[in-house]
C-alpha cells in the first residue's frame, strides 16, 4: 500500500508540472464530416514529433507550433487520418468516418492499424457493449463476436462465466482465454473460495473478473488467431481478451450514470400445485405420515424467490490534453438476485493518469482499479445428493406441508420452520438457518513509462500488481436439520490471498520508409503468481445464533484445520514481433515468444511459440468496392493453466474434516501430489487460419469471413499407471489431438445514415466442430447426482467423439410394469450428442431517430444438447412415490413407481435457443445549460424472450459436474434460475 | 553513441533481472531416493499409520467388498423404489457382465495396487524390525486380494 501511496503522490506532482514550448498558437474545431457535430478527443499532432493537442467536448483544440512547423496530423479512432496545412491561425477540420481498415486495434504489447494486422482481430468499444444488469466484462461482449462463445453458468448475480474462443481445446479445466487489462496479464484463477455445505454439496466460486467496473471499460479486443495470440506464448492457446480501460480523454467533464433494475424469474418449473398434488392418486396416502401435513397450500418456488432490485451508480470525471490526462471514477453496484438472500455488491474506485515529460520524450502513466466486493450466496450447489440444495428442496418439497410449525415462535419472535427429516429439508429453514458470505478486496495497479530513444524507437515498461484478499464464511446453525449440522452447527472459514506481479519491458520500433512500413517489437516479461489458501471448520456450537457463530466464534468448541496451501509460480519470457507493410498492399507479420514457466518440468522448462501470417489487399477503391483483403496465418500457442508443480515427487497431508454423518474428526494422511516427470509441459495448439476482410458501398457494408483449424496436442492428464506400478498415477502429456474446425462470419450494414435517422445492423455467425482424435484411453465425466445414482456419469471423452460427448443408455419408453426399456441394451454408449454448441449467432440492431435511440440484440446457440440432472434426480415416478413433488408430466407418464432412473437419453434435450437478450430505448434530453450538457434516459429489458424447446428453466446453463478432475459441460442440475430484468437509467454529463 | 548507451543499459537491466525459475515449494514435502541404498527419506511410522488407515477401503460397500460379495450370491442389492439402482453398477456385477471400465473393477484394482505400492514405500523408508514385519504383512494381505480377484500379481521395484 505504501508503494501505491508513493506513486500516486509522485503522480499528482507530475500532473501539476506542465512543460510547453513554441511560438505560435493555432486553434480550430474538428467536426464529423457527416453530421457536423464536434468530435471530442481527436488527436492533433505535429507530424514526426510528439507535440500535440486533443480536442475538447465541442471539438475545439489549441496547439502551439514552433517556427517552421506548418503541418498538423489529425487522427481519431474510426475516422480517416488527415494531414493539413496549418499556416493560418484558425483551422477547421471535417473528418469523415474512415475505413475499418484504418481503425486502430489493440494487439499484444501495443496497438496497430487494423490494415497492418494480417490476422483476425475483433474489437468492440463501449458504445456497442451489451446493456442491462452487468456484473463482469465478459457479459459486455456476449454474442457480439463471431467465434466467441460466452456462457454464464447460471442466473446467479456475478456467476461464473465460460468464454470459448474458437472452440474448446483442453480436456481439463483451463479453457478460458487469457485476460490482459491495460497490458497486465491476469493469472486467471479464482479470487474467492468456493462454497462448502456438508450434505448440501459444494459450489464453484463466482467470476473473478467481477471486480472490474464495466463502466470503466473503453474497449474489449479479442485476439483469436496466432498472428496475435502467439505473442502470448504458453497462455495464448485459448485466445486472448484485451481489456482497455477509459482514460481522461474519453471523459466529458463529470459523468454520472444511474440505473435501477427489477428482476423476476423468466420461467418457473412446472411442478404440481398443492391442489394438484392433493388430488393426484397414490401420493398423499403414502406421504401423510412421512411428509407431514397435507392441509397447507405452499408454492415453495415462490417462497424462495423474490423480485430482485438492483441499483448502480457510477461517477467519473477527468480531463486531458496532449500533455497528459487523468480520470477518476467511483462505482457502486448492488445486485440482488431472484433467489432470496443472494446478492452481489461492489464498491469500486478507478484512477488513471498519464503525463508527458521532457518535451514529450517520456510518457508515464499509472492506473489503479480497486474494488471491495460483498457476496451473499444462496445455498444452491453443484452436487447435492438426493436431499437437495435450496432450489431442489423448493422443487421437491411437499406443497401441502407446513412451512412453519403452527403457532410457534422462537425466542427472537420468529416463526419456526417445520423440519421433518434430514432427507427432506425445508427450504425456508435453509434460508433462515444459513448465512453464506464472502468479502473480497481486489486491486489492480499499474505504472508504465515509455521513453522515446530515437525517432521511431521507444522503450516501454509496464509494472503491474494484481492483489486480492478474500474471506468466505459459510455458517449453518444447529437448528438446521441436516447431516453433521443438526444440533452441532457448522462454520467454514475460507481465506484466499493472491498476488500477481508482472514486469514487462520492451523496445518498440515504428518507421515508415516510403514503400516499406516497419513495426518491430522485442521484449522481456516476468510474472510471479503467489497464492495462499486456508480453510478451517468449526463445529459443536453452544449457540444457534448465526451472528454469534460468526462474530463470537468461541461458542464453537470443536475446530479443525481443513487444509492450507501456497502454490507459487513464476513465468519468464522473451518475445519479438515484426510487422512489415510493402507498397500498402502486402503485409507480413511474424512473432515468436519463448516462455519459461515453473509449471513445466525441468526437462522442458522453456517452450517456443512462433507464428507467421500474411495479408494482401486485393482490390482497393474500385467502383462500389472499397477494399477486399485476404490473409492467412499459422502459429503455435500453448496452455499452461494447470496446477503448479505436477512434475516432482512430493507429498502433502490431505484434508481433515468432520464427517457429515457426525462423530469425531477424520484426519488426513500423507498422500502423493505428483510423481517425477521432468518432461511435463504445456498443451500445445497449432492453429491455421485464413480469412478475408471486405468493405463495399462506401463502407456501408463491411465484414470479414474466417476459417480456422486448431489442433491441440500433449493433452495434460492425471493418468492411472498400469498396475502394478512403481507409482499409482502420474501427470503426463498424453498423446491425442483435439481438433477444432470453424467458420466465422461478421457483417455490418449501415442501412440508413442521414442526419436524423441511422440504422445499423450487425450480425455475427460462428460455426465450430470439435473432435478428439488419437486418444488411447477414455475418460468419464459429468457426475450425475440423485437417489439411486451413486457413481453415475453421463459423458465420456474418447477417440473420434467431440469433447464431453454424451455417453448414455438409449431410452425406449416403459414396459407393462412401467420399467424403462433400453432397446440397445442396458449399457451406456455414445448417442451422437454433444453439449458444445455448433453454431452461435448474434444480431444487433442500432437505430437512432432524432433524440431517440433504440438497440436490440438477439442471440442464439444451436446444435447442442443439455442433460437435465434435475429431472433425473427429482422428476420421476419413484420420487413422487416417496412423497416428493414432481412436474405435471411425471404423473401422466407410464413410468412405474419402482423404476430406477438410470442415466439415459430420457433426460437429454436439445438446448437450441434464440433469445432477445436485450432491448434498450433511450432518449437524449435537449438540455444544454451552464452546468449540464446532456442527459440521456433509457429503459433496458434483458432476457426478454427465449425461444427454445428445452423444457426446464433455461437452456444457457452449465453446472460443474467434474469427475476425478475432468470437467463436464452442459449439465443442468438445479442451476440458479435466470431472470428477466427491466432497468431504468440515466446518464448525465455535467460541464 | 548516446543511443547505444541507452540500448546497452536497457539490455543490462533486462539481463540482470532474469530469474532461474526456481520457486519455493513450501506447501509440500519432497521425497528423495537414495540411489545407492534404494531407500527413501520418509517417516516409516507415519507411512505405516497411513497404511492402516487405508484398510478402511475394505469396509466400503463399493469397490473391493462389492467385487467379492455381489459377484457371488453372498449378497444382492435389490433396487428399492428409485434407490439403489445406482445406474446399474450392482446389476452388472450380479449378472456377471462387467467389463474393465466398470467403476468398481477399476477402483479396486487401483486401490489394492496403490496399497501394495505404499507398503513398498514403508519398506524403503528405513523401518525398524517391527515396522518391517507389519509392512510385509500388509503388502501380502493386499497382494492376496489382487490374486483372489484377478488371479495374478505383478511385481515392480519401487521407483520414485
Amino acid at each position: 500500500m505504501k508503494k501505491i501511496y508513493k506513486s500516486s503522490l509522485l503522480l499528482s506532482l507530475l500532473l501539476v508540472v506542465s512543460l510547453t514550448y513554441g511560438q505560435r498558437t493555432v486553434t480550430g474545431t474538428v467536426t464529423d464530416a457527416a453530421t457536423g457535430e464536434g468530435l471530442i478527443g481527436v488527436n492533433v499532432v505535429v507530424p514526426g514529433t510528439t507535440i500535440g493537442a486533443v480536442s475538447d467536448i465541442d471539438g475545439n483544440f489549441s496547439i502551439k507550433l514552433a517556427e517552421g512547423e506548418t503541418q498538423l496530423e489529425v487522427s481519431y479512432i474510426g475516422y480517416e487520418t488527415q494531414t493539413i496545412d496549418a499556416t493560418g491561425n484558425v483551422i477547421n477540420i471535417a473528418l469523415s468516418a474512415g475505413s475499418v481498415l484504418d481503425e486502430v486495434v489493440v494487439i499484444g504489447y501495443g496497438t496497430a492499424k487494423r490494415r497492418n494486422v494480417a490476422g483476425a482481430v475483433a474489437s468492440l468499444s463501449s458504445k456497442d457493449f451489451n446493456k442491462g444488469l452487468i456484473a463482469s466484462p465478459e457479459q459486455l461482449i456476449q454474442g457480439k463476436f463471431a467465434g466467441v462463445q460466452v456462457t454464464t453458468n447460471s442466473g446467479e448475480p456475478g456467476a461464473g462465466i465460460n468464454v470459448r474462443i474458437r472452440g474448446t481445446t483442453s480436456i481439463r479445466n483451463g479453457n478460458n482465454p487469457l485476460y490482459v487489462i491495460d497490458g497486465i496479464p491476469l493469472s486467471g484463477d479464482d479470487a474467492t473460495a468456493g462454497g462448502r455445505g456438508g450434505q448440501f454439496g459444494s459450489s464453484t466460486a463466482r467470476n473473478s473478473l467481477n471486480f472490474l467496473n464495466p463502466n470503466n471499460i473503453q474497449s474489449i479486443d479479442i485476439l483469436k488467431d496466432p498472428t496475435t495470440t502467439a505473442i502470448y506464448g504458453s497462455r495464448g492457446a485459448n485466445g486472448v481478451v484485451v481489456i482497455s480501460t477509459k482514460t481522461g480523454l474519453a471523459n466529458r467533464g463529470v459523468e454520472y450514470n444511474f440505473t435501477v433494475g427489477f428482476s423476476d424469474i423468466t420461467k418457473k418449473y412446472n411442478i404440481l400445485s398443492a391442489e394438484e398434488y392433493r388430488t393426484t392418486e397414490g401420493a398423499n396416502i403414502l406421504t401423510k405420515d412421512t411428509v407431514g401435513s397435507v392441509a397447507s397450500n405452499v408454492d415453495w418456488q415462490d417462497e424462495i424467490l423474490q423480485t430482485g432490485v438492483s441499483t448502480n451508480h457510477s461517477v467519473a470525471f477527468g480531463s486531458g490534453n496532449s500533455d497528459g490526462d487523468y480520470r477518476v471514477s467511483f462505482g457502486f453496484s448492488d445486485q440482488n438476485g431472484i433467489v432470496k438472500e443472494s446478492s452481489f455488491q461492489r464498491i469500486s474506485a478507478g484512477l488513471s493518469a498519464n503525463k508527458k515529460l521532457f518535451n514529450g520524450r517520456l510518457k508515464i502513466g499509472a492506473g489503479l482499479d480497486i474494488a471491495s466486493i460483498n457476496d451473499q450466496f444462496p445455498l444452491i450447489t453443484d452436487n447435492a445428493g438426493f436431499e437437495g440444495d435450496l432450489l431442489a428442496a423448493a422443487l421437491k418439497s411437499n406443497p401441502t406441508a407446513n412451512i412453519y410449525i403452527p403457532d410457534s415462535l422462537d425466542k427472537n419472535g420468529n416463526k419456526i420452520p417445520e423440519q421433518l427429516s434430514v432427507s427432506e429439508p425445508n427450504p425456508i429453514a435453509m434460508l433462515q438457518y444459513s448465512d453464506l458470505r464472502a468479502n473480497t478486496l481486489r486491486a489492480l495497479a499499474r505504472i508504465n513509462a515509455d521513453l522515446l530513444i530515437t525517432e521511431g524507437l521507444t522503450w516501454k515498461n509496464i509494472v503491474g500488481l494484481d492483489k486480492s484478499l478474500s474471506k468466505r464464511t459459510d455458517a449453518y446453525s444447529s437448528n438446521l436439520q441436516a447431516q453433521g449440522i443438526a444440533d452441532r452447527g457448522r462454520l467454514y472459514i475460507a481465506d484466499l490471498q493472491r498476488n500477481n506481479n508482472t514486469w514487462s519491458s520492451f523496445l518498440d520500433f515504428n518507421r515508415d520508409f516510403g514503400n516499406i512500413e516497419l513495426n518491430a517489437l522485442a521484449g522481456y516479461e516476468y510474472q510471479k503468481i503467489n497464492r495462499y489458501s486456508s480453510d478451517i471448520l468449526v463445529t459443536d456450537f453452544a449457540t444457534d445464533n448465526l451472528d454469534l457463530m460468526l462474530n463470537n466464534m468461541s461458542y464453537g468448541v470443536s475446530a479443525i484445520p481443513i487444509n492450507s496451501s501456497r502454490p507459487i509460480d513464476e513465468l519468464q519470457s522473451v518475445f519479438a514481433r515484426v510487422n512489415v507493410g510493402l507498397n500498402n498492399k502486402l503485409y507480413l507479420n511474424g512473432s515468436v515468444r519463448v516462455d519459461g514457466s515453473t509449471r513445466f518440468g525441468s526437462g522442458s522448462r522453456y517452450g517456443i511459440f512462433p507464428a507467421i501470417s500474411a495479408k494482401y489487399i486485393l482490390i482497393e477503391e474500385s467502383g462500389s468496392i472499397n477494399n477486399i483483403a485476404v490473409r492467412a496465418s499459422y502459429g503455435a500457442t500453448g496452455n499452461q493453466e494447470f496446477d503448479h508443480n505436477l512434475y516432482s515427487l512430493r507429498l502433502r497431508n490431505s484434508d481433515n474434516d468432520f464427517p457429515d454423518g457426525g462423530g469425531p474428526a477424520t484426519t488426513g494422511g500423507q498422500a502423493n501430489e505428483a510423481f517425477e516427470n521432468e518432461n511435463l509441459q504445456w498443451e500445445s495448439t497449432q492453429q491455421f487460419g485464413a480469412g478475408t476482410d471486405f468493405a463495399f458501398l462506401n463502407y456501408k457494408l463491411t465484414g470479414s469471413l474466417d476459417v480456422y483449424r486448431k489442433n491441440t496436442q500433449n493433452l495434460l492428464l492425471k493418468v492411472d499407471a498400469a498396475q502394478p506400478a512403481p507409482a499409482p498415477f502420474s501427470w503426463e502429456n498424453v498423446d491425442g489431438d483435439i481438433v477444432n474446425f470453424g467458420l466465422e462470419l461478421a457483417l455490418d450494414y449501415l442501412a440508413v445514415n442521414n442526419s436524423n435517422f441511422t440504422w445499423d445492423i450487425g450480425t455475427v455467425i460462428g460455426y465450430n466442430t470439435n473432435t478428439v482424435r488419437n486418444l488411447a484411453n477414455t475418460y468419464n465425466t459429468a457426475t450425475i447426482n440423485g437417489q439411486g445414482l451413486t457413481g453415475a456419469y453421463a459423458q465420456r471423452i474418447a477417440n473420434d467423439q467431440p469433447l464431453f460427448a454424451y455417453f448414455l443408455r438409449e431410452f425406449g419408453g416403459y414396459d407393462d410394469n412401467g420399467i424403462s426399456i433400453y432397446p440397445e441394451g442396458d449399457v451406456q454408449k455414445f448417442v451422437g450428442a454433444s453439449p458444445i454448441p455448433k453454431v452461435n449467432v448474434g444480431l444487433t440492431n442500432t437505430l437512432k431517430f432524432n433524440k431517440f435511440d433504440l438497440n436490440f440484440f438477439l442471440n442464439g446457440l444451436f446444435g447442442y444438447h443439455l442433460y437435465s440432472n434435475t429431472e433425473n434426480a427429482f422428476f420421476t415416478k419413484g420420487a413422487f412415490n416417496n412423497g416428493r413433488n414432481v412436474t405435471a408430466d411425471v404423473i401422466n407418464s407410464n413410468e412405474g413407481s419402482l423404476n430406477a432412473p438410470d442415466v439415459s437419453t430420457r433426460f437429454l434435450y436439445k438446448g437450441d435457443f434464440v433469445r432477445l437478450q436485450n432491448l434498450t430505448l433511450g432518449y437524449t434530453l435537449p438540455i444544454n445549460t451552464d452546468f449540464v450538457d446532456g442527459i440521456r434516459i433509457f429503459l433496458t429489458g434483458s432476457n426478454l424472450l427465449t425461444f427454445t424447446s428445452y423444457p426446464f428453466q433455461d437452456p444457457e446453463v452449465n453446472v460443474n459436474k467434474s469427475l476425478d478432475g475432468i470437467p463436464s459441460f452442459g449439465i443442468d442440475y438445479t442451476a440458479y434460475p435466470r431472470a428477466r430484468t427491466i432497468q431504468l437509467g440515466a446518464n448525465i454529463n455535467f460541464k | 553513441m548516446k543511443k547505444i548507451t541507452y540500448i546497452i543499459s536497457i539490455l543490462f537491466i533486462v539481463a540482470t533481472s532474469c530469474t532461474n525459475l526456481e520457486v519455493a515449494y513450501n506447501d509440500s514435502e519432497f521425497v528423495a531416493l537414495d540411489e545407492t541404498t534404494g531407500n527413501i527419506d520418509a517417516d516409516a511410522g507415519a507411512l505405516l499409520e497411513e497404511s492402516y488407515k487405508a484398510l478402511s477401503a475394505i469396509t466400503d460397500q463399493a469397490n473391493i467388498y462389492s467385487l467379492s460379495a455381489h459377484t457371488s450370491d453372498l449378497m444382492i442389492p435389490p433396487t428399492r423404489g428409485v434407490d439403489w439402482g445406482d445406474n446399474g453398477v450392482w446389476r452388472t456385477l450380479h449378472s456377471h457382465n462387467w467389463d474393465a471400465s466398470h467403476a468398481y473393477v477399476v477402483g479396486s484394482w487401483n486401490q489394492l495396487n496403490e496399497r501394495v505400492y505404499n507398503a513398498n514405500r514403508i519398506l524403503a523408508a528405513n523401518p525398524n524390525p517391527l515396522q518391517t514385519a507389519e509392512a510385509k504383512f500388509l503388502k501380502a494381505f493386499y497382494m492376496y486380494q489382487v490374486m483372489d480377484l484377478w488371479g495374478q500379481q505383478g511385481l515392480k521395484p519401487l521407483i520414485l
